[in-house]
């Protein structure tokens, strides 16, 4: 055990009197000069474990040593970089990188010299004199990897240090790290609680448990250096990588229920549990929850792309109400999933812009669907709206490209990096793309949509009959949903910021939201053998579901 | 530009001249006794008969010497004492407590315990408004070290920084937007003690000067003095925020 870089015994750490466990039991080891990334959802304790590694916090029991040397308090042999407030925004760039250095005791001269080459290295040559706060987000964090590799301390410590910047800039920083890594090699324990990210940069990903933290696996990543971000896509890292998922997903729907399980104890039952697929026809639903929760009726909101989930949630009592496309209902009802439908909705376009299309590079003349056959089409999950009017819009081909599921906060980086031909996206990530990252709308799929209603709130028996009043008053509410997310497009961008977590291009976008009170029987035939006629039945929504990126490769 | 601003610059130039016609009118017409409100042509020409004699100089001199002597170390004593109640629980218990049952008082009130206790010279004045400036400031120093954004601490800690280093570089940079906006309140309560211990018992100084104007019946005097006391009051504290911008440029969008 001396011989590690860092070692963590039995570590727990409880807070206020034992009343909150934050970590439990946690034991790993890091190797000198290893990569190892501490992957976990929010709020499972990964920044408390750094903390505790860091020397700021005392941990209630357990050991942690850096090369054989227990820890007890902070200490230059081991730095640190937080998401926020990493620099000292009263010092520029350069004294920023200069200061521990300067700690160390290394002279003004060397100390300049030193950091102009590391801020150098990072691309900030010329930004030396700026003050953190004229720097972007982006730029603060190079000065932060800058000033951490400038003081070299033993073992890096990162803590979420990308977590706040946008996609692209984050894509950036990690394929800096990673090259400044490469060269240097040291010892880093990077926390995040995005997998791509640990899967990228890390040699060793040590996966924790919703809180109370605890490693719950740890492997090393089969991937070759030097890396790229391409290296995400390379076929050994598939098996890998969907098993992080399933781990992670797993992970976060159990944190999910603890703080649902938290609430129901807390609340004498005004309050209902929502969940909802991340796309614009949650809005009204959004806007009418944003309502209640100034009255008695307290709303928890749960966010999950994908609508099969949602319905294992409904049905299984742990969501009183979730939100997806009636396609989805369609599908889990024939898997044999109970449930009501207690209302929908429509989405159309009124004016410019489509509500879904296939989208792609400028100028990649893709204008043919033909032209897609054997490529590969990104969309936003399987058994959804979106693979159903692909496949329409393929039908008259006989044929289908390859489909690929992606998150839609990735259809930007899929295009880019080539990973995919073409996506199929609806607003707001359609705007989003065609707008404001010079991709261009080749196929407008708003043709193939099937009659309303397009998107339905699905509640348990269960639920419909204990949470009436409350479930009601939220309905009642919808219905002003539509009316104030029609109202203005202010309303509209502000919903779907910050409940979709995009901020929306100034796209002029105007579409209508149609209420739909009676879903009837002869909604859901009619749904049933448009999806028969595509092929869609529960088996491919089911089966493309369980196996996410196989299509990929 | 606009009509508007046009009119808002002339009557920004304008505003000042048509006040001081307005009361050179009033005063001409008699309509109260000009002895008790002289003229501000009167107060000019008394003015500059103060300025050209030494007269206002001297006096100006003895109340700001008066004024930087207290306000330099009850702001020094201020921020020192802030950094202490506000990085140790035990000086917040003890100290603190202390000093938060004397500061409510209004500091006016301590001259005559100050005359009392250190007679009517110059170490009287210091200290009433060393008395006056040291609260704000040790409050604002308090309150700023408080506050700290945790990870700054953290990150200096985890370079090894000494405590002194910690001192100068963490917790007194990060602590002066509030460490200056408490400065700038400071320069008003200065002048406020400085007039009061003048007024109280001196031999020099520009509120002592305008006490025996009172005596002597010398309203135009009293007013020459009190538009000195004003220029220089605004001198300082506009001087003061000049110095914090040009030191200190990157709590620019924080000091006021």
């Amino acid at each position: 055990m001396g011989d590690d870089a860092l070692s963590v015994v039995n570590v727990s750490l409880e807070y206020g009197a034992a009343e909150f466990r934050a970590l439990r039991e946690v034991s790993f080891s890091i190797n000198d000069s290893e990569f190892a990334a501490l992957l976990g959802p929010s709020g499972c304790g990964k920044s408390s474990l750094l903390s505790v590694i860091a020397g700021f916090v005392r941990p209630s029991q357990g050991l942690i040593s850096a090369f054989g040397r227990p820890i007890v308090r902070p200490g230059p042999d081991r730095g640190i970089v937080f998401q926020h407030h990493s620099l000292f925004p009263w010092k520029s760039a350069l004294e920023n990188v200069i200061y521990p250095l300067q700690c160390k005791g290394i002279d003004r001269t060397t100390a300049h010299e030193q950091a102009m080459i590391w801020l150098t290295e990072v691309g900030l040559e010329g930004f030396e004199h700026f003050y953190p706060g004229a720097l972007s987000g982006g730029m603060q964090q190079r000065v932060a990897l800058a000033r951490l590799f400038a003081a070299d301390p033993k073992i890096f410590l990162l803590d979420e240090p990308f977590g706040a910047l946008d996609a692209y800039t984050k894509l950036q920083m990690q394929e800096l790290l990673l090259r400044i890594w490469e060269k240097h090699r040291r010892t880093v324990l990077f926390v995040t609680h995005d997998t791509e990210e640990a899967l990228l940069l890390a040699d060793r990903v040590l996966i924790m448990s919703a809180a109370p933290g605890t490693i719950v696996e740890q492997f090393a990543v089969p991937l070759r250096r030097p890396r790229s971000v391409a290296a995400l896509f390379a076929p050994e890292i598939v098996a890998v990588r969907q098993h992080v998922l399933s781990l992670m997903q797993q992970e976060h729907r159990k944190r999910i229920l603890f703080n649902l399980g938290e609430t129901k104890k807390l609340d004498s039952g005004r309050n209902l549990r929502l969940g909802y697929v991340s796309d614009i026809a949650a809005l009204p639903l959004l806007a009418a929850s944003k309502k209640l929760a100034d009255r008695a009726v307290r709303p928890e909101l749960v966010m999950e792309p994908n609508g099969d989930v949602i319905i294992e949630e409904v049905t299984s009592g742990r969501l009183d109400l979730g939100e997806v496309s009636l396609v989805a209902a369609v599908l889990a009802a024939q898997r044999g999933k109970r449930f009501r439908i207690v209302s929908g909705w429509g989405a159309l376009n009124a004016s410019s812009g489509n509500l879904m299309a296939i989208c792609s590079p400028q100028g990649s003349a893709n204008a043919h669907l033909g032209s897609l056959l054997g490529k590969r089409l990104g969309l936003n999950g399987f058994g959804t709206l979106s693979e159903f009017l692909v496949r329409r819009a393929f039908q008259d081909q006989g044929q289908m490209p390859q489909l690929v599921s992606l998150r839609p906060e990735t259809f930007r980086f899929a295009l880019e990096q080539r990973v995919v031909e073409a996506v199929a996206a609806i607003d707001p990530w359609l705007g989003l793309l065609c707008d404001t990252s010079g991709f261009e709308e080749v196929r407008s799929l708003d043709a193939y949509l099937p009659p309303d209603p397009l998107f339905v709130l699905v509640a348990s028996e269960e639920a419909v009959r204990s949470r009436k009043p409350a479930l009601t008053e939220l309905l009642s509410e919808c219905q002003t949903g539509w009316a104030r997310v029609q109202s203005s497009v202010e309303v509209r961008n502000q919903l779907i910021d910050e409940f979709l977590g995009v901020t929306p291009p100034e796209f002029s976008r105007a579409f209508t939201l149609r209420p739909c009170d009676a879903v009837t029987v002869d909604d859901l035939e009619t749904l049933k053998d448009l999806l028969g006629r595509v092929g869609m039945t529960k088996e491919t929504a089911r089966l493309d579901c369980s196996s996410l990126l196989h299509l990929l490769y | 530009m606009s009509g508007v601003g046009v009119r808002i610059i002339a009557f920004r130039v304008l505003a000042v001249p048509i006040c001081l016609i307005i009361w050179e009118l009033v005063s001409r017409s008699a309509l109260y006794n000009p002895q008790l409100f002289p003229a501000p042509s009167q107060v000019l020409v008394t003015l500059w008969g103060d300025l050209r004699s030494g007269l206002v100089l001297s006096d100006a001199r003895a109340s700001l010497s008066r004024v930087a002597v207290g306000y330099l170390s009850g702001a020094l004593a201020g921020i020192a004492f802030g950094l202490l109640t506000g990085r140790s629980d035990m000086a917040r218990a003890t100290v603190g407590q202390v000093f938060q049952l004397i500061r409510p008082i209004p500091p006016i009130s301590f001259v005559p315990i100050a005359i009392l206790w250190f007679g009517l010279g110059e170490f009287a004045k210091y200290f009433l408004v060393f008395f006056g400036v040291f609260f704000p400031v040790w409050i604002s120093a308090h309150l700023g070290v408080n506050h700290i954004e945790r990870s700054y601490i953290w990150t200096a800690q985890s370079m090894g920084a000494s405590r002194w280093s910690q001192i100068f570089n963490v917790y007194l940079p990060a602590a002066a937007p509030l460490i200056f906006a408490g400065l700038r309140v400071a320069v008003a309560t200065s002048f406020f003690c400085l007039v009061a211990a003048e007024i109280a018992g001196a031999s020099s100084g520009l509120a002592f000067r305008i006490e025996i104007s009172h005596l002597a019946f010398r309203v135009e005097r009293m007013f020459a003095n009190l538009i000195v006391l004003g220029i220089l009051s605004a001198a300082a504290d506009q001087g003061l925020a000049f110095g914090i911008r040009k030191l200190f440029p990157w709590a620019q969008e924080r000091a006021p």
